[in-house]
């Protein structure tokens, strides 16, 4: 499954190569957890780049990768929700692969076969038009489909199609073999088995079904009286497989058919030591001296079958008990505590806390845990329990952030008010002052070439030299006013020093403009930094979040709510349990209950067999 | 040789349940899955899923505003050459992150994924960042090598992708730290 979704999922190229876009590594991260089978990491990543805009024109590609971690996640109503709104103009052929993939996974778990049928046709069109083989997922989901409306020639083909290297091809052989028994056809069914057995690979999940194929050929050579074929195939079955007890009981229950009495005596014997209540070994416990009966004294069958019955009656109450506990809340709870906290249910009962086999008696809990549904309620109770534990922490998170926040708009006010109380502005705006007056001399600089006029020189002059042309100017006007006769060698005298200026003032005019520009070069770097000073004061006094104490109160109350909603379903999951215990133990007394009604008829008739042979002595 | 299904139905034979074999369930079609239970609690992981994403946006917003956040990837191209063990980040001289990796993590990596090795805070202004990989080079060898990134943090996040490639040319890993624009 994983390198299916390697390649349909997503882009599987490692290559990297060029600095990637900041909308693809985000995607990235999203695979580095998903490759982790992180997968509420990586749905989290999705959603936060689509929140954040960060998926840049990726719009397909981001809603193909939330729909299928979220269908990972077992949240298939939002899964279907996002492939569906996935506009169809949008897809590239490989896109619609990848979604009817999807679409196909989605509907096969939902068991919805029309829709299944509908998007396995498109599949297998496209998967033939872009030349790529029929993935050996999409091959067991079609078999499956056409198993289950008969079509059984058509479903074997297709699973001859899978390569013997796929798991897959043993559980839809395994599959396979157990509709066609359902449906009466035990021959093929048989046949199916066969073929099962023989699929190479070591891996457990194949050797595992190789088992069971091999354990159903077995009943059913036994349920069609072919009782040696079913003996030599029960022969083959390995000692440690986890099949090995039920394996025993049907190699018993066919010792005592074939009246090979001392062969099921053995058996069951070997059964019986093992102790616990397996069905298996309950059965042995009647097993045993049903089998000594045709080769024994009858004081011996008699005190076995006394002992049986007492075992029997023992656990009976053993049971009762356990039913009387699950009733109980609290007890259930713990119960579910101890399933929880043992691991993964399917890898290994042995991982089972001793708490759990304590408070459950014996083994009876063994194969009542390895049921499906006991190992989806503890599943889903444990994600409960981490959703629980996880919203438990939000409010303590929210505080801190709560706290962040204040800070940050204490500080923001703060450096609102350094910045008005600093005199930046006041400095920032007349160095602008200055700056507007700079350019406006160079304007005019620039506007009028050198004229002996005053309003040119006094432009380009120094203060010290405007204040000499002043004083010449009003000296001039003065002696303009006076007779001739008096001024004339005065007024030239002026004329001449107010010349010398003008010449002086139009020689230097090219170094005095450069000046101006270069001064208000100047000033434009340093009006910059104080304006960048000025920003960056700005910048983060803005940057305290608006909004934060709403945005807050809000998370709080869904976080409240989602926990109000999770500890119901935690609830109810243990109900569940609960419900599933007591109808197994229901189950589990029926049966004893059965054994012990056996047992106490055979313990009448052996005690009648003693009774007639002492008194026939 | 693979075996062939080869389904030709005869005339079908409903098998007789036997009283002692019916007790052993073993036969009941496998992968199966979905309870009744279970749209309600996909809705819940939904909703979490968007409480935390509404977190972790919120987190970046209050503890890592744009003016100052700096994030770094690190992005392995094919590692033929290169098993990567741990990084090590510097920023101005000062160390900010190290990692170990396991070798899921690694493998994730060389399959394409990208890592964020760190998410945090850098003055504005000039900035160096220096990374130092640890692991093994061609043959199975020790091998330490760092790589350097100089960078001017300005208003906007700043991105800087780390990769390591296989120099083919020369058989050896080849690093390089690159902002990302």
């Amino acid at each position: 499954m994983f390198r299916f979704l390697c390649e349909l999922f997503l882009s599987c190229s490692a290559a990297v190569g060029e600095p990637l876009s900041v909308e693809e590594l985000t995607y990235r991260s999203a695979l580095f957890d998903y490759y982790q089978q992180d997968y509420p990491a990586a749905l989290v990543d999705v959603l936060v780049a689509e929140r954040q805009g960060r998926i840049g024109n990726e719009r397909v590609k981001f809603d193909l990768a939330r729909g299928s971690l979220a269908f990972e996640q077992g949240m298939v109503d939002y899964a279907l929700k996002v492939f569906d709104s996935v506009p169809a103009q949008a897809l590239t052929d490989l896109d619609r692969l990848r979604l009817d993939f999807h679409l196909a996974r989605l509907y096969h778990r939902q068991q919805n076969w029309d829709r299944l049928e509908t998007v396995l046709t498109e599949l297998e069109a496209a998967q033939s038009a872009l030349k790529t083989d029929m993935h050996p997922e999409v091959a067991f989901m079609h078999a499956d489909l056409l198993t289950r409306r008969g079509e059984y020639a058509r479903a074997g083909a297709i699973i001859d199609g899978i390569s013997d290297s796929e798991p897959y091809r043993a559980y839809a052989l395994y599959n396979f073999g157990v509709a066609l028994r359902d449906a009466g056809h035990g021959a093929e069914a048989a046949d199916v088995f066969r073929v099962l057995e023989g699929m190479p690979g070591n891996a457990q999940e194949v050797r595992d079904l190789r088992q069971r194929g091999r354990l159903a050929r077995a009943y059913l050579s036994r349920d069609a009286q072919a009782l040696e074929d079913a003996r030599t195939i029960l022969d083959d079955l390995p000692g440690s497989s986890r099949y090995r007890d039920s394996a025993l009981a049907t190699y018993g229950s066919l010792a005592m058919d074939q009246k090979d009495y001392e062969l099921a005596a053995r058996i069951w014997l070997t059964l019986r030591q093992q102790g616990g209540w397996q069905p298996s070994i309950s059965l042995a416990r009647l097993g045993f001296p049903m089998a000594l009966q045709g080769m024994s004294e009858p004081g011996l069958v008699l005190a076995h079958f006394q002992t049986s019955e007492r075992e029997y009656e023992q656990h009976l109450l053993d049971l009762t008990t356990v039913r009387r506990q699950s009733a109980d809340a609290a007890w259930v709870n713990r119960l579910m505590r101890a399933l929880a906290s043992s691991g993964s249910v399917e890898a290994g009962l042995a991982d089972l806390t001793r708490e759990a086999g304590d408070l459950l008696g014996r083994d009876e809990w063994l194969g009542w845990l390895s049921a499906g549904d006991v190992q989806t309620l503890v599943d889903e109770w444990r994600t409960l329990h981490e959703m629980a534990q996880w919203l438990g922490s939000v409010p303590d998170t929210l505080d801190i952030y709560e706290q962040v926040s204040r800070r940050q708009a204490e500080r923001a006010q703060e450096l609102s008010h350094a910045l008005a109380d600093s005199g930046v502005l006041d400095q920032a705006t007349a160095m602008r002052d200055e700056r507007n007056r700079l350019t406006d001399r160079a304007a005019a600089l620039d506007s009028a070439p050198p004229t002996m006029d005053e309003s040119w020189m006094l432009s380009v002059a120094t203060d010290e030299e405007a204040a000499s042309i002043r004083r010449l100017l009003a000296m001039r006007e003065e002696l303009a006013s006076s007779p001739p006769a008096q001024t004339g060698a005065l007024l030239d005298r002026v004329n001449r020093l107010l010349g010398a200026l003008f010449f002086q003032l139009a020689d230097d005019y090219p170094n005095r403009r450069w000046q101006l520009v270069r001064q208000g070069q100047d000033l434009d770097e340093s009006l910059a930094e104080v304006d960048a000073s000025v920003g960056r004061v700005r910048r983060a006094a803005a940057e305290h979040r608006e909004g934060v104490e709403a945005d807050l109160a809000e998370y709080r109350a869904r976080a409240t709510l989602l926990s109000e909603r999770v500890n119901a379903a935690i609830h109810d999951r243990e109900i569940a349990l609960g419900d599933l215990l007591q109808q197994h133990m229901a189950e589990q007394a029926k049966r004893i209950e059965q054994y012990l009604f056996m047992t106490r008829v055979a313990i009448a008739q052996a005690s009648d067999q003693l009774a007639m042979a002492e008194d026939s002595r | 040789m693979k075996q062939s299904v080869g389904v030709c139905l005869g005339s079908g034979r409903r098998a007789a349940a036997g009283l002692v074999v019916a007790l052993l369930a073993v036969s009941s079609p496998v992968m199966a899955e979905d309870t009744s239970l279970a749209g309600d609690l996909g809705q819940m992981k939904l909703d979490m899923a968007e409480l935390k994403r509404d977190l972790v946006i919120l987190e970046e917003d209050l503890l890592f505003p744009a003016s100052s956040q700096m994030s770094v990837y690190l992005a392995v191209d094919v590692g033929e050459f290169f098993q990567l063990d741990s990084v090590t980040l510097e920023l101005n001289g000062k160390q900010i992150a190290h990692h170990l990796y396991t070798e899921r993590q690694a493998d994730a990596l060389v399959r394409g994924g990208v890592q964020r090795v760190y998410l945090g805070n850098v003055k504005q202004g000039d900035n160096q960042l220096t990374a130092y990989f640890v692991g093994r080079g061609p043959e199975g060898r020790d091998f330490r090598r760092a790589t350097s990134v100089d960078f001017e943090k300005a208003f906007e996040p700043t991105f800087i992708q780390l990769n390591i490639a296989d120099a083919t040319a020369s058989h050896q890993p080849d690093f390089s730290a690159t902002v990302v624009e």
